[in-house]
């Protein structure tokens, strides 16, 4: 895009001024004021719009003060068309554009169109072109010279490196690590210093953990000692006690020792005594009057006739009943006397009998017998009577069996009885076979039957008659054997009493008895006597010596009383009673300090046992108590110290104040930090960009600076191009390489603008805008000033170059192209 | 049966973020603020005359705690006991701790876990049986994943498992990592989860909660915090959270237009953030000011000098409800357009430039800048991002200062 005609109507200091511009270099002449600036400004206003009138920007927006119209116009070619771009106050502070073609008609394009990417910045920086860029490069430190030249490449990079100082400057102001007083490392110590303060702080935790400690131990001990003291008061005051009963005590021991001693014996022990005085006398006089019965009673025994009790002992006792027996023995005997005279009646008939029917007297039929007499005699009657054979056969049998009963019995009477009966029975026998021998056959039946029942002599006819009589006759035998027999038994009897009792001198068998019932009686009776004599003695010596027994008991203990009581006799014993009278008396007074005298207190003062020692218990305990007090008190005291210490720690805010300075400080640090760490990014983030900006367009750029280095210095150095470490270097003629350090100020500056041109031209390839050199080479010598003019006409072949200058040697340049002289409107 | 869930009470840690120095009534209510947080939280457990409390770690910090602050948490334990309302304590990563030899002379009704897990058995006043699961750090990092030790949940009316840790992520994990499917996999009624300084919730039935921190101490911790107040309905156990934080941290963003100029912006903000303070009334807030930049929109503003200027005018306020904490530019004027021509070379540059190492080499050889807080802070990946920003805001700013030049 090339600027070919400017036309404003009013900009600054310019009103209806009009310039024709040369497509290729045109220098624009004019000293200071006259407004050379004004119109570069209006050519950046056409295309970019009038600078907003805010702030710093007011004056630069150069409203015309003579004329109201504001703006202006450039024609311009773009791409072979040539538009006019009409810029005037508009709605908006940046005005109105329009554009048209060359005839005025409205043409079909935007300013985008025709500027592409461009903008102010881009163009300031890429197209416009001062002294103060150029007379930078000599003030620079060889370092940055270096940094200017290899980052050409990047737009703007001379500003980005004002910049990148700039930012470089900030950080270091606030921070450098060895500085002291810049705000971040102000910053950094105030942390370190309150981190300080705080470690020194947060001893306090350890200090309160031991306090702590310390508090519970203390008050435990405190607890004990506390306990310690009651007991320890506790015991002072029964010392205290102890101490004023201490008389009391003396008193009362004293009195207890008095009647101590008169005290042996207990009120029980004295009554027990004094029965013992009334029972003593009465049990002698029981043994006494025991003594005289026992004497009484040997005295009685003595007149027993002791030979009779002997004899009694041997003849009767342990015999059943005796008397009873005597008396059976005297009846029998009575009886028997009596049944003698009766059997002498009996004997009177029995002679009778036998006289009749001789003797011994046949003996009685029996009813069989009689049957057999009956049917013989009926025989008989008819031939002959029978009957005497019965009684033939009944005599001898009869006899034999009173025989037989007189063995058995033993009795004389009736042996003989038998003995005659077998011999008459025998004769019957005799007579009846006789009979027979002279009667006929039943007249012998009847014989023999006579002869075999004794009845040989008896008709037979009376045979069955005196049946009566024989039977009389046989039990009168028997009564008399009977009674023989008794006789004899009673006889016997008294023969074997006699032999036993042979003092007895009877008459008779009654009077023998009755002898020996008397004696009995008699001996009996003495027997009793003796044994109830002997009873009582007994009873009487047992009682007597049970009375002794219970004398001599009484007599040891009132023996063993008087021991204790220290007296021999009643007497004294009295004597004891009295004085023991007087000690109740005292004892009284005993009990009466007793009762001030607790067992415990009795107890303790006895183990203490004297006055002296009363008062050190006293003292001691005094003693104990105040040493516990006074351990009390310390521990109070440091509980109370180590609570106020505790209480200091808890309130302390120190360190909570110093935490929180340390977070602000800390959060200071962090501010500051983030800020230097901003402006360092920020310092290489632009460093980054030029370096990414010019390695990329460098091969170009060297490409085209070389030319133009060589024609700015006459063709000494031969190339520019960046070793292998990436370090720009320039190559003379003479082969010999310079690092661009190594390069004068001058030639620096040439290597420079040739850079910077070339960037330039590398720049359009990109995006068309007119070169603006604003006085540019002010200070070249007149020689190198013409090689940057060849420079410029040899850019101006292919872009714009418009060159501002106040050089009043612009003559030298007319050749170089047109010149637009603003002095001459 | 009702509980309190809390934890992170970092009592008597300090405000971060506070360059400037604050007026003495915004300074006192900070050095409160964790204090009465705490005790709020307290009072409301008596008030709502709760069976237990759960703190999960992170009382205070280890390292750095005051007397005070010791007392004080042995002073509020007091206060519960009297009421017996027990506590189960669990230490954190801050306030790590050989259990053992705790010298902290808690009352008797703090239960204090052991740096092994353990269950512990609290039987409630209608006998019903509470079970306990939790282990105390005994060192600053726990990489390995201790869930796995937590017993399967057992016989008991309630079964709580207290863990203060971090979810899984892959990496730097050194807080108990766990994952939810994990802690699930336990069929506890409840997990009381602490570190997180944001309370939320990561599961809804059975709650596993973060309870978060009872109160904010940077714009990090920015909203409401609290404590959470867990109620049993019907078989389930409810968390509310309950906001009891003195101090609020709110975000401000001011958009700047074309028709400010500082003054104007200043009046906006000072609008803006009464308007939201009284939105929370009976709170302090600190106030972030995010004031976001456009290409057009550049006042020139320096944050630090702008937050200055704020603190100025709000330090003599008769009724301080809000302070201005701090001050930050969002978003960047446009580079300059200088660098149009360029700007492939631009973007390329700074993506070479801001990035970890270039920070790195910048600070690596420099012991003062060797600071653990300053690591964290040039470790933080947003941080090389505003860095980025701000260097691209003083660029356009300087091209436009320079015009003027």
């Amino acid at each position: 895009m090339k600027i070919l005609k400017i036309k404003i109507d009013g900009f600054g200091k310019w009103v209806n001024a009009n310039w024709q511009i040369n497509p290729g270099l045109q220098t624009i002449y004019g000293p200071n004021e006259a407004g050379k600036s004004t119109l570069v400004e209006f050519i950046l206003s056409v295309f970019f719009g009038f600078a907003n009138g805010r702030g710093k920007n007011k004056f630069r927006r150069y409203v015309p003060r003579d004329t109201e119209a504001y703006g202006g116009a450039l024609l311009v070619e773009h791409h072979g068309q040539r538009y006019w771009i009409n810029r005037k106050k508009g709605s908006r502070g940046a005005g109105k554009v329009t554009i048209t073609d060359e005839k005025g008609k409205h043409a079909k394009v935007s300013l985008t169109d025709l500027l592409g990417p461009l903008n102010i910045d881009l163009v300031k920086n890429v197209f416009c072109f001062d002294q103060s860029e150029l007379s930078r490069v000599g003030d620079l430190t060889d370092e940055r010279v270096k940094q200017s030249l290899q980052q050409v490449g990047a737009v703007g990079s001379r500003q980005w490196q004002d910049q990148k100082a700039a930012f470089d400057d900030q950080a270091q102001s606030l921070y450098g690590p060895r500085a002291r007083t810049r705000p971040l490392n102000r910053a950094l110590n105030e942390v370190d210093q309150l981190t300080a303060k705080l470690n020194a702080a947060q001893e306090n935790n350890s200090r309160y953990a031991q306090l702590q400690r310390e508090l519970r131990a203390n008050q435990e001990q405190l607890a004990k000692v506390e306990q310690e003291l009651q007991r320890a008061q506790e015991e002072q005051q029964q010392a205290v006690k102890l101490q004023r009963l201490w008389p009391v005590y003396e008193q009362w021991q004293s009195a207890r020792a008095k009647a101590h001693q008169q005290w042996a014996a207990t009120d029980e022990q004295i009554v027990q005594l004094q029965k013992l005085r009334v029972r003593e006398p009465e049990l002698q006089k029981t043994v006494t009057t025991k003594q005289e019965q026992c004497g009484r009673l040997q005295g009685q025994l003595q007149t027993i006739d002791e030979k009779q009790v002997q004899d009694y002992a041997k003849k009767w006792r342990g015999s059943n009943d005796p008397r009873n027996l005597l008396h059976k023995f005297q009846a029998a005997t009575l009886a028997h006397q009596q049944q003698g005279r009766q059997i002498q009646s009996q004997r009177d008939q029995l002679d009778q009998l036998q006289q009749r029917y001789g003797k011994p007297l046949p003996q009685p039929l029996s009813s069989k017998e009689v049957q057999e007499l009956q049917s013989l005699q009926q025989q008989r009657r008819s031939g002959h009577q029978g009957g005497a054979a019965s009684t033939t056969a009944i005599v001898p049998s009869v006899g034999f069996l009173t025989l037989l009963a007189g063995f058995v019995f033993s009795n004389v009477v009736l042996t003989l009885l038998g003995f005659v009966l077998v011999l008459a029975g025998g004769y019957l026998l005799y007579r009846s076979s006789e009979q027979k021998k002279d009667n006929t056959l039943q007249r012998n039946a009847i014989t023999r039957f006579g002869r075999v029942h004794g009845y040989a002599n008896i008709p037979v006819e009376q045979w069955l008659a005196i049946q009566g009589e024989l039977r009389h006759g046989k039990d009168v035998v028997e009564s008399i054997a009977k009674f023989e027999e008794e006789e004899r038994r009673l006889a016997s009897r008294q023969r074997d009493w006699a032999v036993r009792f042979a003092d007895v001198n009877a008459a008779s068998a009654s009077d023998f008895w009755q002898q020996l019932l008397d004696q009995l009686d008699r001996l009996e009776q003495q027997y009793q006597k003796w044994r109830q004599l002997q009873t009582q003695l007994v009873t009487a010596e047992g009682e007597l010596a049970h009375s002794q027994e219970q004398l001599s008991a009484t007599k040891n203990t009132k023996v063993k009383a008087f021991r204790q009581l220290h007296v021999a006799n009643w007497a004294e014993f009295d004597n004891y009673l009295k004085t023991r009278a007087a000690a109740i008396k005292t004892g009284a007074q005993v009990a009466v300090t007793e009762q001030q005298l607790s067992a415990q207190d009795r107890t303790a003062l006895q183990k203490l046992g004297s006055v002296e020692r009363v008062d050190q218990y006293v003292a001691d305990r005094q003693e104990e108590v105040s040493q516990l007090m006074a351990k009390q008190n310390r521990l109070t005291t440091d509980s109370e110290a180590i609570k106020v210490q505790l209480d200091n720690l808890v309130k302390d805010g120190t360190m909570t104040e110093l935490e929180q300075q340390l977070a602000n400080a800390q959060a200071k640090v962090q501010q500051l930090l983030k800020q230097y760490l901003t402006f360092r990014l920020t310092e290489k983030w632009i460093n980054q960009a030029l370096e990414c900006a010019s390695a990329d367009r460098y091969p170009l750029i060297l490409k085209r600076a070389i030319n133009y280095f060589r024609l700015l210095t006459a063709d000494r150095y031969s190339s520019i191009e960046f070793n292998s470490s990436g370090n720009l270097m320039v190559t003379s003629v003479a082969r010999q390489q310079f690092d661009v350090n190594e390069l004068s100020t001058g030639t620096a500056e040439q290597l420079y603008i040739a850079l910077r041109l070339a960037f330039v031209s590398v720049m359009s390839d990109v995006v068309e805008f007119p070169l603006i050199i604003d006085d540019g080479f002010v200070n070249f010598d007149q020689l190198r000033k013409q090689r940057m003019v060849t420079l410029l006409q040899e850019i101006a072949k292919d872009e714009q170059v418009l060159y501002l200058t106040a050089d009043d040697r612009r003559e030298e340049l007319h050749n170089a192209g047109s010149v637009l002289d603003l002095t001459v409107s | 049966m009702k509980f309190i869930h809390t934890g992170d009470l970092h009592l008597d840690s300090p405000f971060r973020g506070l360059a400037n120095q604050s007026p003495a009534a915004v300074y006192q209510q900070i050095q409160q603020s964790t204090y009465q947080a705490f005790a709020r939280i307290v009072d409301l457990a008596i008030d709502e005359n709760v069976d237990f409390m759960l703190i999960v770690g992170d009382i205070f910090d280890r390292d750095h705690h005051s007397v005070k602050a010791a007392d004080f948490f042995t002073q509020q334990c007091r206060r519960l006991a009297v009421k017996a309302i027990p506590v189960y304590l669990s230490y954190g990563n801050h306030d790590y701790q050989n259990v053992a030899d705790d010298t902290l002379l808690l009352p008797e009704n703090v239960h204090v876990f052991a740096n092994q897990v353990e269950t512990k058995t609290l039987i409630l006043a209608d006998q019903r049986q509470v079970k306990i699961t939790g282990f105390s750090y005994g060192r600053k990092w726990i990489q390995q994943e201790k869930v796995s030790e937590y017993p399967l949940r057992g016989n008991a009316d309630f079964w709580i498992g207290m863990l203060h840790g971090q979810v899984k992520s892959g990496h730097a994990d050194n807080y108990a990592p766990f994952t939810v499917d994990q802690l699930l996999s336990r069929h506890y009624d409840y997990w009381a989860l602490g570190h997180i300084h944001h309370h939320q919730q990561l599961n809804d039935q059975p709650p596993i909660v973060y309870c978060g921190n009872p109160q904010g101490r940077h714009i990090n911790e920015a909203g409401p915090h609290g404590c959470y107040l867990v109620e049993e309905e019907g078989r389930q156990l409810v968390p509310r959270f309950r906001a009891v934080s003195v101090i609020n941290w709110e975000n401000l963003d001011v958009m700047i237009t074309a028709d400010d100029d500082q003054r104007s912006l200043r009046t906006k903000v000072v609008n803006a953030a009464e308007q939201l303070a009284a939105k929370r009334p009976q709170r302090l807030i600190m106030v972030n000011i995010r004031l976001h930049l456009s290409a057009t929109t550049d006042l020139g503003l320096d944050s630090t000098d702008f937050l200055e200027q704020l603190q100025a005018g709000q330090s003599h306020a008769p009724n301080l409800i809000w302070w201005p904490a701090n001050c930050e530019l969002v978003g960047s004027t446009a580079l300059p357009q200088l660098t149009d021509a360029d700007r492939q070379y631009w973007q390329a540059a700074a993506n070479q430039v801001f990035q970890p190492k270039t920070l790195q080499d910048l600070v690596i050889n420099d012991k003062n800048l060797s600071a653990d807080y300053l690591r964290d802070q040039l470790a933080d990946p947003d941080f090389i991002k505003e860095l980025r920003q701000t260097a691209t805001t003083l660029l356009g700013r300087r091209q436009s200062g320079d015009e003027n030049s």
